[in-house]
């Protein structure tokens, strides 16, 4: 039978895979700004997964209420008319198969470092100690890390690009 | 006709269904469904309270603005709430030309959602109760922390100049009100040494209600939490953001039937959850006797019947309805450089200076 924390993992995991491709691929800024809302809130829910409810209290009205408010005042304050990103086809095919490679690397490299007993991510009351656990198997599984460390170097390379491509873009 | 293949099937699918339910309900919870059934209760009790405080409101207002307001449906038009309600989910659902279309879904899901979701660790005893979570009031402020963003999104979404703006006032008035709000509870935080609800109704229940106590000090914080609780819930003097005259219905202009219902109820449910929070903690909460632990035995008793605390709550929530009514007919509404202004010079320092006293006087220094 699903347990609820299982079920619960699940849905915010796709919830939060999801709305962060939504910040990547929305047409407007402000899209963007509410996906990255709702990418915040879904990371504050992991919190409550480890029983650390001041932690999501302080996700959500840090990052979730006032930085959010910050982001969108910044997006309509400095813009003249409206932003529109523009993806011909072969660009948005490029860049989803480059995002799924990294998803692919990155659910390894996790599957690979959870605690190898099953359950343990859930029943433990102590956040700090299944954190540790976590650490402690990314520093034993270091050949996940080897896989994973230049695709993480190019994401950041990609980022960039491409916004110096849209200060470029905003000086023509 | 136990063995029958018809009532087997019902047997598995009955058993079925219990284990489907029963997977949503994490395990180490004591209680399981009934509790899931009690939460389900206190939640439809609010959403009751707040649809019948629309009602109070427009029948108090028309009194004291020597009208009779509404009449005609049901008996003294008890049931107008319920006929506009009605017309609006059957009104067509459109969308402005050019509005974008997620931020103007997905900001209603949001409103509405969290507002909602606000209800949990309000307690209507000492028993009833959603959740009593150890972060307690800090749960409500962390939603309604969502509220601004979703609203300028609102705004902004609908692709009209009088959304857009009131959509920007909204924000900056949510965002300038409430920090005074969070420190002028603060003092009391720190005297009960907890966040839950009920752990400061029972305090106060011992030593009296903290709006009349340290001096003056409890008073001005509770003043505070109310002005600041009517700016949050943008009813006049403070609806800067609709205001009709300059902006049609700010954020919500473009919004109609069933979103607009959703709206005005998101509108009621931050009064019910204002008003409510004031109550616990400043009015005592689910108790009746303000002066703290009583010599008389039926106060006493009385005071812990769970029956009698539900009834106190329910007309203390009525009676702060009809203040909220009584300043909406009495004053009028402030700009929106005096509103930041009041909010950022005079709200928030006092509050800090209400805070200190309160923990001064509570010998929390000592």
């Amino acid at each position: 039978m699903v347990e609820f924390f299982d079920f619960f993992f699940v849905i915010n995991a796709l919830f939060i895979v999801f709305s962060g491709l939504g910040v990547l691929f929305a047409k407007r800024v402000m899209q963007s700004a509410l996906s990255l809302i709702f990418t915040l809130v879904g990371v504050a829910n992991v919190f409550l997964l480890v029983n650390s409810e001041y932690l999501w209290v302080i996700q959500v009205s840090v990052y979730g209420g006032g930085i959010a408010v910050l982001l969108l005042f910044a997006g309509r304050l400095t813009s003249n008319e409206e932003d529109h990103f523009s993806f011909d086809r072969s660009d948005f095919l490029i860049s989803f198969l480059f995002v799924l490679l990294i998803l692919a690397n990155l659910f390894v490299f996790i599957s690979k470092s959870i605690p190898s007993q099953r359950g343990n991510i859930y029943t433990t009351d102590n956040g700090q100690l299944l954190l540790r656990q976590f650490f402690t198997n990314i520093w034993q599984a270091n050949q996940g890390l080897g896989v994973i460390l230049p695709f993480i170097a190019l994401m950041f390379l990609a980022a960039l690009l491409a916004s110096v491509k849209l200060a470029i873009k905003e000086d023509e | 006709m136990s063995d029958s293949p018809i009532s087997s099937f019902i047997q598995q699918v009955s058993d079925l269904a219990v284990q489907a339910i029963s997977s949503f309900i994490p395990k180490d919870l004591k209680g399981g469904l009934p509790l899931m059934l009690v939460t389900i209760a206190i939640g439809s009790y609010i959403m009751i309270l707040q649809l019948l405080g629309p009602f109070v409101e427009r029948k108090v207002m028309a009194r004291q603005q020597g009208r009779k307001g509404p009449y005609y449906v049901g008996f003294r038009g008890i049931l107008q709430i319920p006929a506009d309600l009605g017309k609006l989910l059957f009104k067509e659902d459109t969308r402005p030309e050019n509005a974008d279309w997620f931020g103007f879904f997905m900001s209603i899901y949001l409103i509405g959602l969290t507002s909602i979701m606000s209800f949990a660790p309000l307690p209507f005893s000492k028993a009833l109760v959603g959740g009593n979570m150890s972060i307690g009031i800090l749960y409500v402020f962390a939603i309604f922390s969502i509220f601004p963003p979703a609203m300028f999104i609102g705004g902004w979404a609908s692709n009209s100049k009088y959304a857009l703006i009131g959509g920007f006032r909204s924000a900056g008035q949510l965002l300038a009100y409430e920090i005074p709000m969070f420190l002028s509870i603060l003092g009391v935080i720190g005297v009960v040494g907890s966040f839950s609800l009920i752990d400061m109704t029972e305090y106060q229940i011992l030593n009296g209600w903290f709006m009349f106590k340290y001096w003056g000090f409890g008073l001005l914080a509770a003043l505070i939490f109310y002005v600041a609780g009517l700016a949050e819930t943008e009813r006049i003097p403070f609806d800067i953001p609709e205001a009709e005259a300059e902006l049609v219905m700010g954020p919500r202009t473009e919004f109609s039937g069933w979103r607009y219902a959703i709206i005005m109820m998101v509108e009621y449910v931050h009064l019910t959850v204002n008003s409510l929070l004031f109550i616990y903690v400043f009015f005592g909460g689910y108790d009746f006797w303000p002066f703290g632990k009583s010599n008389n035995p039926l106060i006493e008793s009385w005071r812990h019947n769970e029956l009698v605390q539900v009834a106190t709550i329910t007309i203390k929530f009525f009676l702060f309805v009809f203040f909220a009514t009584t300043v909406r007919t009495a004053f009028p509404r402030m700009r929106i450089d005096q509103l930041l202004s009041f909010g950022w010079k005079q709200l928030l320092p006092a509050s800090l200076v209400a805070m200190l006293g309160i923990l001064f006087f509570a010998g929390v220094f000592s």
